[in-house]
C-alpha cells in the first residue's frame, strides 16, 4: 500500500463533506428528537380504570413516564409505591387504588404500583420519568420491607442483583450493593438524557419480547420486525400479569416465620431515600399523604416483631415531627396476607376502609 | 475499551478537544501516551480483577526497543541490539500466547511417554499483544535496515507504539509511516473531522448493525463461551450459511474496527494504512492477501517471507517460503492446531492459483467465477479458523458435506443487509461508481445508516473478534 493510498477518496466508502454532514446530523437529531413524541402519537395507549402497568413491563420507564402524564391529567391522585400497591395477589379491581374508588365511588386514584420499586428507585423513577406529577395529591406508600435487613437496605457491601438496577443512582460510591461497569453506568446516564433511548427500551419490552432488535430478528429470521408492531400498548387486565393463586395465605404458601433484624433508621438508605421522595414531590406542589404499610406482623419471630413495632413507632415519630399527612395500616388478620406485604383481597378492602375512615386522609383528600 | 462504547465517547470528548489544544506545542507526545494508556489500561480480563500488569508489559516492551534502537544507532553491534530486541518480544509473545498451547501440547506427548504432566499456566492472553509487539518489532528491523531514522524521544516512541486508535488491532504501522507523523506540526483541517467522522460512522455500522448481528447466527451453529454449539445437530444449509455469515462477520468486524481506527486518527491528525480493500471481491489468493488485513500481510511479507529469500530462489524454495510464512501467519492468529491448518490451507490455494495462473484455461475463466471460486475457498478455510477446536472443525466440514438438509432459518434481514453491502462494493469497483458517490445517494446511505444503528443498539454490545489476538 503506497503512501498516497492513505488518503484516497475511494477508501472511505461513504465519505461526506461538511455541508453534507451539516444536512445528515440535524435530520437524524431532528429524528431522535421528534421520533418518541411521533411514535407517542402513533401507539394507542387508554388505560381504563383502575389500569395498573403491567408485571412483564415493569422495567418500561417510557411507559411509566407517558402513564404518568395521562395519569396527571385524568386524575386527582395517584397512588406510587411497590408491589404491595401494585396488587401481587389480586385483580386490578381489588388493588389498593381501586378499592379507594369504589369507596368514593368515582375514580379518583391512579395505580401508580411497580413490582420491585423500592425507595431509592422512586427516587430515579420519579426525577428522571416522573416530571408530569406536579400539583397532585400523592398517597406515597413506605413498604418497611426494604429495611428488613441490610440487603434489601442496600446498605450492604457484598453485590446482589438489586431490582430496577438502572433508577438507581449511577455514580454514588457509597451504594457498594450495586457493582455495574462503567460503560453500563453510561448506557443508563444515556437512557435518561436521550428519550429516543428509553423509547427503544419500550419497543423492546412491548413488542421484541424483551429482546434487542437483531436478537429478535434472529429468533424470528422468517419474519418482519414492522409487522409485530401492532402500534397498542397492552391494557387488558388479562396481561397484567399478577400471581396465579389469588386465595391462599402466607401460612397455605408454606412461608417460614422470619427473625428481620431490621435497619436503624438513621442509618437507612432506604429511608433517607424515603425522605428524599418526599421533599421531592413537595418540591414538585404535590400534597402528599404517607402509608406506612400494610405489613404482615404475623409472620416476625417476637423478637423481630419487637424491632418492628419500634422502627415503626420511630417513623410516625418522624412523619408527625414533620408535620406530614400519614397512616399506619392496620395489622391484618394473619389469613389476609398473601406473604410479607401483600394482602390479600380481603386485606387491600380493609385497609382501604380504615384509610377512608381517617380523618387527616379524610381532610387530605378534600 | 471498545470504540463503540458509551465509554469510549466519554474517553474520547474528553481526549479530543485537549490534543486539538496540545497537538502543536511539546505536550502533545505526552498527552498522546497518556492518553493510550489509559485507553489500554482501562482492560480488565474477563471475570478476573483489573491489574496494571498488562500496562507494564506493554511500557516494558516498548522501553526495550526503545534502547535497543538507541543502542543501536550509537554503536556498531546493531545486530546484536536488534536480536535482543526481536528475541525479547519472541518471548513475550512465546509466554503470553503460546504457553498454554505448547504446554498442553507437551503433556500429550510426555502422557505418551507415561513422564508426568507439566502445570497448565494460568495466562491471561493480553489484549494487543500480537499486534504491538509485531509494531514495535518492525521498527527495530526498519531501523537495522536503514529504512527508518532512530527515534530519540523516549515518548515520542511510546506515543507511536501505544497511540491509541491502533493500539489493540491494528493497523500494524510502519515507524516509517507513522513516526514522521508524529514529528512534524499536526494540522486538523476541517475536512480531516468529516473524513474521520464519515470513516467512523462507515466502521460503526459495520460492527453494530452487521457484524454483531450475525455474530448471534454464527454463534448459535459453531459455538462461544456463552452458547454451546450446535455442529452435531444441525443441518448441511446451516453450517454452510453460518460458514458465510461468518466469513461476512470477521470482515465487517474487523475492517468496522480499522474504520473506526482510522477515522479516530484522521480526526486527530494522522493518517493509518488502509487495511481492507474489499477483499471478498478478489478473483485469486494473492489478491486477497494483498486487500485483507493488509498491514499484517505486508508484515509477514517484508519480515518473513522476502528475508526467507522470496522468490528469488527457484519455485521449489518460493513455495516451502510461502508455505512458512503462511502457516506462521496462521500461528500469529491463535495459539490452536486450527489456526496452523487455516494457513497451511491458504498456503495450498496460493500454490494452486499460482500454478494455475500461468494456464490458459485458467485466464479464460470469467472474473465472476474466479471471484466466487476464491469466496468458497475462503469461507471453508474460515470453518478452521472459527471452530472452536479440530475435533469441531472436521465436524462442521462433515455435517456441511453430509449432514441432513433442514431449514436454515438465516434471519432475512442479516442477508438484506450483507447482500446491499456487497452490491455496495461491486458497485464502487463497477462503472456504478460514479453513482455510488452522487451527493444524495451518499447523503441518504448515511442518514439510513444513522437510523439503523438507533435500533441495532438495543441489542448488546459484542468486542471485537481481533482482540482475542
Amino acid at each position: 500500500m503506497h503512501k498516497e493510498d492513505r488518503n484516497r477518496p475511494d477508501l472511505i466508502p461513504v465519505r461526506l463533506s461538511w455541508k453534507q454532514w451539516l444536512i445528515v446530523l440535524p435530520v437524524w437529531l431532528a429524528f431522535l428528537g421528534v421520533g418518541p413524541r411521533l411514535w407517542e402519537r402513533c401507539e394507542m395507549f387508554a388505560p381504563g380504570r383502575d389500569y395498573r402497568v403491567a408485571a412483564g413491563l415493569r422495567d418500561d420507564y417510557a411507559l411509566f413516564s407517558r402513564w404518568s402524564r395521562i395519569a396527571a391529567r385524568e386524575y386527582p391522585a395517584l397512588v406510587i409505591g411497590d408491589s404491595a400497591i401494585w396488587g401481587r395477589y389480586v385483580d386490578r379491581e381489588d388493588t389498593l387504588p381501586a378499592q379507594l374508588n369504589r369507596r368514593l365511588e368515582e375514580p379518583r386514584f391512579a395505580n401508580f404500583g411497580i413490582d420491585g420499586l423500592h425507595n431509592v428507585a422512586v427516587v430515579g423513577l420519579l426525577r428522571h420519568y416522573g416530571g408530569a406529577i406536579r400539583n397532585k395529591r400523592v398517597l406515597l406508600q413506605f413498604n418497611p420491607l426494604w429495611m428488613q435487613s441490610k440487603r434489601q437496605d442496600l446498605t450492604g457491601d457484598k453485590e446482589f442483583p438489586v431490582n430496577h438496577p438502572r433508577l438507581l443512582p449511577q455514580f454514588d460510591r457509597t451504594l457498594k450493593c450495586y457493582r455495574a461497569g462503567v460503560e453500563e453506568r453510561l448506557s443508563v446516564w444515556a437512557e435518561r438524557s436521550f428519550p429516543f433511548s428509553s423509547l427503544m427500551n419500550h419497543v423492546v419490552l412491548n413488542y421484541y419480547e424483551n429482546l434487542g432488535l437483531q436478537h429478535w430478528m434472529a429468533r424470528h429470521p422468517y419474519r418482519c420486525p414492522a409487522e409485530v408492531i401492532d402500534w397498542h400498548i397492552p391494557t387488558d387486565p388479562a396481561r397484567d400479569g399478577r400471581a396465579d393463586d389469588t386465595t391462599s395465605n402466607w401460612e397455605q404458601r408454606n412461608l417460614r416465620r422470619q427473625n428481620w433484624r431490621w435497619v436503624a433508621l438513621e442509618e437507612s438508605r432506604q429511608w433517607a431515600a424515603f425522605k428524599e421522595i418526599l421533599s421531592l414531590l413537595e418540591s414538585r406542589g404535590n400534597r402528599v399523604f404517607v402509608l406506612v404499610g400494610p405489613f404482615n406482623p404475623h409472620i416476625m419471630e417476637q423478637e423481630s416483631l419487637g424491632r418492628y413495632r419500634a422502627l415503626r413507632a420511630q417513623i410516625e415519630t418522624w412523619l408527625r415531627a414533620n408535620h406530614a399527612d400519614y397512616h399506619v395500616a392496620l395489622d391484618l388478620r394473619t389469613e389476609e396476607y398473601g406473604d410479607a406485604s401483600h394482602p390479600l383481597a380481603p386485606g387491600y378492602r380493609r385497609v382501604a376502609q380504615a384509610l377512608c375512615e381517617d380523618k387527616r386522609f379524610q381532610a387530605w383528600l378534600e | 475499551m471498545l470504540f463503540h462504547t458509551w465509554t469510549f465517547a466519554a474517553f474520547f470528548l474528553i481526549v479530543y478537544p485537549i490534543h486539538l489544544f496540545v497537538k502543536n506545542t511539546r505536550f502533545a507526545k505526552y498527552w498522546l501516551l497518556v492518553a493510550s494508556c489509559v485507553f489500554y489500561g482501562w482492560w480488565r480480563p474477563q471475570g478476573r480483577p483489573w491489574t496494571p500488569a498488562y500496562l507494564y508489559l506493554m511500557l516494558y516492551c516498548t522501553i526495550v526497543d526503545y534502547v535497543a534502537g538507541r543502542l543501536m544507532a550509537a554503536t556498531t553491534r546493531r545486530k546484536m541490539f536488534l536480536a535482543i530486541a526481536v528475541v525479547n518480544h519472541l518471548l513475550v509473545l512465546g509466554y503470553c500466547k503460546y504457553a498454554i498451547f505448547f504446554t498442553r501440547n507437551a503433556n500429550v506427548l510426555l502422557g505418551r511417554l507415561g513422564a508426568p504432566a507439566l502445570p497448565i499456566p494460568d495466562i491471561i492472553l493480553p489484549i494487543g499483544v500480537s499486534f504491538y509487539t509485531f509494531q514495535a518489532m518492525s521498527y527495530v528491523i526498519d531501523l537495522y535496515r536503514g529504512d527508518v531514522e532512530v527515534e530519540r524521544h523516549p515518548v515520542r516512541f511510546a506515543a507511536f507504539v501505544t497511540l491509541f486508535p491502533q493500539l489493540v488491532a491494528g493497523p500494524i504501522e510502519r515507524g516509517a509511516a507513522l513516526l514522521p507523523q508524529l514529528r512534524r506540526k499536526v494540522r486538523v483541517h476541517l475536512q480531516n473531522v468529516t473524513d474521520g467522522l464519515s470513516l467512523f460512522l462507515v466502521g460503526f455500522f459495520k460492527k453494530r448493525a452487521i457484524a454483531d448481528f450475525l455474530a448471534i447466527y454464527v454463534e448459535s451453529v459453531y459455538g462461544s463461551d456463552r452458547v454451546a454449539s450446535t455442529l452435531g445437530t444441525c443441518g448441511s444449509p446451516q453450517v454452510i450459511l453460518a460458514t458465510f455469515a461468518f466469513a461476512w462477520q470477521i470482515y465487517f468486524d474487523f475492517s468496522g474496527y480499522t474504520d473506526m481506527a482510522r477515522g479516530l486518527a484522521k480526526m486527530m491528525g494522522y493518517n493509518l494504512m488502509v487495511n481492507f480493500n474489499k477483499p471478498y471481491l478478489s478473483a485469486d489468493l494473492g489478491e486477497f492477501w494483498k486487500r485483507w488485513h493488509i498491514s499484517l500481510s505486508s508484515w509477514f511479507r517484508d519480515y518473513v517471507y522476502i528475508p526467507l529469500g522470496g522468490n528469488r530462489r527457484g519455485r521449489a524454495r518460493t513455495w516451502v517460503n510461502m508455505f512458512i510464512t503462511m502457516v506462521v501467519s496462521g500461528f500469529w492468529h491463535g495459539a490452536a492446531w486450527t489456526f496452523v491448518i487455516w494457513g497451511f490451507l491458504h498456503a495450498l490455494g496460493l500454490a494452486v492459483t499460482k500454478l494455475l495462473q500461468p494456464t490458459k484455461g485458467y485466464r479464460r475463466v470469467p472474473k465472476p467465477v474466479k471471484q466466487t471460486l476464491v469466496f468458497c475457498f475462503v469461507c471453508f478455510a474460515w470453518i478452521f479458523f472459527r471452530a472452536r477446536s479440530l475435533g469441531d472443525a472436521l465436524l462442521a466440514v462433515r455435517t456441511a458435506v453430509t449432514g441432513p438438509w433442514l431449514a436454515p432459518t438465516f434471519p432475512v434481514a442479516a442477508l438484506i443487509l450483507c447482500l446491499a453491502v456487497w452490491l455496495h462494493q461491486a458497485g464502487s469497483e463497477s462503472r456504478l461508481h460514479n453513482l455510488l458517490h452522487w451527493a444524495p445517494v451518499r447523503l441518504a446511505l448515511a442518514t439510513g445508516m444513522l437510523v439503523y444503528l438507533v435500533f441495532a443498539s438495543s441489542s448488546g454490545v459484542q468486542q471485537f473478534i481481533y482482540f482475542q489476538f
